[in-house]
């Protein structure tokens, strides 16, 4: 368990912050603020601030994590019991904040676009952005079975009776609610105002299938994580909690931040629209 | 991807532009029979407009039998699009009326009769 909570740390900590810092300094680095201007409505040296400020809080987040896990290591602590099942959820809270503020930074860099665009000119592609146009049948049908598995296995540890406010009934309201939470975020995301008044079509369809994906990937996760998490404790093996929810940590970070930014490759990106000179 | 451009400064009325070049699009089959078209609301989106000029601009292409909507599942390029896209209903309007004051002035009735005559019909 020891073993797993370190590589929490170093993956959420280390390695996919490492990911994302490595993309923003190429970006700065290939298309730089005098080339492409209209990418960048700061001060350069704001931007290289911010990086430098992202990499310092999760090497914090690094330190700080691998502090309280050696810690309770050298200390005996047995944390393979149900109530240590908040641990690795805790420690993963600490671990998104940089990215959290990242992705908060990120609206308001898009929010600074729109206000510095006067442009008359709007340009939108004619491919429909709907479910079925984005994702495999594969990957709904995935989603689909899982949800629906999910509250077939919650049912069956209760016997099928979902006593009113039990934990089967709680827990089946967890998966339902955060999967239609996950749908309005995808139906906003896909055709809602537009965020980046330059993106090229190409690139909006592109970034929508990366991001449709990962929200799909991210529901299957929770489905599949709250109906194992109600098997285990029916079957009194709650001391697998934190094992469970380290897992489930890690695979939702690694694969939401992998599947975008696999699937916006930056040498994919038509940059050119950020150019002062760009004429739609 | 077929990219669809407007200029909100110019004296075209953005629907206008809209469905020209959506037709034109069809006629050199930049957009193919059958195609699905984005949502009013997506396409609204994208092109920062109001939700009601690119309603306005499906009717017309509606009315025009240029595409054709399915309801929940979505807008398509209509089957015929391509012969219909040519026409222009207001070429028809025009041709339809000139016909009729022809016909009016032929019976004897004075410009000013056929003025009242058509504003009563349009009043009602």
């Amino acid at each position: 368990m020891y073993l797993l909570l370190l590589i929490q740390c170093a993956l959420l900590s280390w390695y996919l912050p490492a990911l994302l810092h490595k993309r923003m300094r190429r970006v700065i680095t290939e298309y730089p603020p005098s080339d492409f201007p209209l990418l960048y409505p700061k001060e350069e040296h704001e931007y290289h601030a911010f990086h430098a400020k992202f990499l310092l809080m999760n090497r914090v987040a690094f330190v700080a994590g691998m502090v309280v896990v050696v810690g309770l290591m050298l200390l005996g602590v047995n944390v393979m019991q149900e109530h240590w099942m908040m641990l690795p959820w805790g420690m993963f809270m600490v671990q998104m904040v940089p990215i959290m503020i990242v992705e908060a930074s990120e609206f308001n860099h898009l929010k600074a676009l729109r206000e510095q665009n006067k442009s008359s000119i709007r340009v939108a592609g004619m491919q429909s952005r709907g479910l079925k146009e984005l994702v495999a049948p594969s990957l709904f049908i995935g989603w689909i079975t899982s949800f629906l598995g999910a509250i077939l296995v919650v049912a069956w540890t209760d016997n099928f009776e979902f006593a009113f406010l039990g934990d089967a009934y709680s827990t089946v309201l967890i998966v339902v609610i955060m999967n239609i939470l996950g749908y309005l975020y995808l139906r906003w995301l896909l055709s809602g105002k537009r965020l980046d008044p330059y993106q090229d079509p190409e690139d909006k369809l592109r970034y929508s299938k990366a991001v449709t994906k990962s929200l799909m990937f991210l529901s299957i996760a929770v489905s599949v994580f709250m109906a194992v998490t109600r098997v285990l404790d029916v079957t009194e093996a709650q001391y697998l909690q934190p094992v469970l929810m380290t897992f489930y940590c890690q695979i939702i970070a690694y694969g939401s931040i992998t599947t975008t930014l696999r699937g916006v490759k930056l040498e994919d990106i038509n940059f050119d629209v950020y150019r002062q000179s760009h004429k739609v | 991807m077929l990219q669809i451009m407007v200029d909100i400064d110019s004296d075209v009325p953005l629907f206008t532009q809209l469905t020209d070049q959506i037709k034109s699009a069809i006629a050199s089959d930049a957009l193919l029979p059958g195609t699905k078209l984005p949502s009013i609301r997506q396409l609204a989106n994208d092109l920062d407009l109001n939700n009601k000029t690119v309603a306005k601009a499906y009717r017309l292409l509606e009315r025009d039998t240029v595409i054709q909507s399915k309801g929940y599942r979505g807008t398509f390029v209509h089957p015929d699009a391509k012969q219909n896209c040519g026409q222009d209903i207001n070429d028809w309007i025009s041709a339809e009326v000139q016909k009729l004051v022809g016909v009016l002035r032929e019976g004897g009735a004075t410009d000013s009769e056929i003025r009242i005559a058509f504003t009563n019909a349009m009043n009602k």
